[in-house]
C-alpha cells in the first residue's frame, strides 16, 4: 500500500512523470502497432464472412474497439477530474488536456465507422436512434473539455472547470452503454459481456480482441506523448525543461 | 480464374469492399496523424527551449 501511494505521489510531479514515460511511448506504440497489423490482417483476411452481414462485419473490427475506448478514455477524465478536485493534483489536470482531443478523435472514428457499416447494412448512414446520438453527445463533451479550457485565461480555474465538466458527463457513459438495452434501436446489443459468453464465433472473436488490445495500447502510447507535451508546455520556464532541451 | 480475379474478388467483398477498406484507410491515416502529432510537437517544443536557452546565454 505505502509502495503504492509512493508512486502516486511520485507521479504527482511533472518532472518525475517527464522522465519516468520516456521509454513506455515507443513501448506502446511497437506493440499496439504490431498489435492492430495483425488483429487487422486477422480480420480482414482470415476471419471468415458473416452469414448475415457478410463482409461488411469486418468494419466491427475498427469500429467496437474505437467506441468502447472513447468511452473509456471519457471515463478516465472524469476520474481525473475527481482527482483534481479532491487533491489537485496537476498531473490529473495534464491527464485531461491530453486526452480530451485523442477521445474526441475516437469517437468521430467510432461515428465515422459506423456510418460506413450502417450504409449497406441498415441502408442508411445516420438514424436519430439513443445509441448514435449518445454517442455524438460524447463528441460534444469532448468538444465542450477542450473549449472550456479554452474560454478560461487563468489555469486553475479552468482546470477546475474543466474538471467539474468532465465528472458532469460522465452520466453519459452509461446512457450509451445501456442505449441499446434500454430503447428500441437499429444498433445490435452487445455481443461480449462479462455477464455471460460471447454470441460471437471464435474465429471472428480473436482478432476483436487483438484489435481491441492493439489500440488499447497503441492509444495509451498516444496520450502519454500527448501529456508529455503538455507537462513540456507548462514547465517551458522551467530549470529542468532547460536543461533537457540543452542536453540534446 | 487467374490470380489477379481471385484478389479483385476478394477486394471488393461482394460490393462491401468500399465500406470496409475506408474505414481501414481511413482508421489508418487517423492513427499515424495521432501518433506522430505530440512526438513532433514535443520535438518542435524542445527545439524553441534550445534557441531560447542558446539566446539567453548570448551563443
Amino acid at each position: 500500500m505505502g509502495l503504492i501511494k509512493d508512486a502516486f505521489h511520485r507521479m504527482g510531479s511533472p518532472r518525475f512523470f517527464y522522465h519516468g514515460s520516456s521509454l513506455w511511448v515507443r513501448g506502446l506504440y511497437v506493440g499496439g502497432g504490431l498489435g492492430l497489423l495483425v488483429g487487422s490482417f486477422w480480420g480482414l483476411v482470415l476471419a471468415p464472412p458473416d452469414k448475415y452481414q457478410g463482409h461488411s462485419f469486418r468494419i466491427m473490427y475498427m469500429h467496437v474497439p474505437s467506441a468502447h475506448l472513447a468511452e473509456m478514455v471519457y471515463f478516465a477524465c472524469a476520474v481525473a477530474g475527481f482527482v483534481y478536485l479532491v487533491w489537485r493534483m496537476k498531473m490529473a489536470d495534464v491527464f485531461i488536456t491530453a486526452a480530451a482531443p485523442v477521445g474526441a478523435i475516437l469517437t468521430m472514428l467510432a461515428l465515422a465507422s459506423g456510418i460506413l457499416w450502417g450504409m449497406p447494412t441498415w441502408g442508411t448512414g445516420w438514424v436519430w436512434d439513443m445509441r448514435t446520438t449518445s454517442v455524438l453527445v460524447l463528441l460534444f463533451l469532448f468538444f465542450g473539455l477542450m473549449a472550456l479550457r479554452q474560454a478560461i485565461p487563468r489555469p486553475d480555474r479552468a482546470a477546475y472547470s474543466v474538471s467539474i465538466l468532465a465528472l458532469v458527463g460522465v452520466i453519459n457513459i452509461p446512457i450509451i452503454k445501456y442505449s441499446v438495452d434500454w430503447f428500441a434501436t437499429l444498433h445490435q446489443p452487445a455481443s461480449i459481456t462479462l455477464a455471460s459468453e460471447p454470441t460471437i464465433e471464435t474465429s471472428m472473436l480473436w482478432p476483436l480482441l487483438l484489435n481491441a488490445i492493439g489500440l488499447y495500447v497503441f492509444i495509451a502510447g498516444v496520450i502519454l506523448a500527448a501529456m508529455r507535451l503538455e507537462v513540456l508546455k507548462r514547465e517551458h520556464a522551467t530549470e529542468w525543461v532547460r536543461a533537457i532541451s540543452k542536453s540534446r | 480464374m487467374t490470380l489477379i480475379d481471385e484478389f479483385y474478388n476478394w477486394a471488393m467483398m461482394d460490393g462491401h469492399g468500399v465500406y470496409v477498406w475506408s474505414v481501414y484507410v481511413i482508421s489508418a491515416v487517423t492513427l499515424v496523424v495521432l501518433g506522430a502529432w505530440p512526438i513532433r510537437a514535443e520535438g518542435r517544443l524542445r527545439a524553441r527551449v534550445t534557441n531560447r536557452v542558446d539566446e539567453d546565454s548570448g551563443a
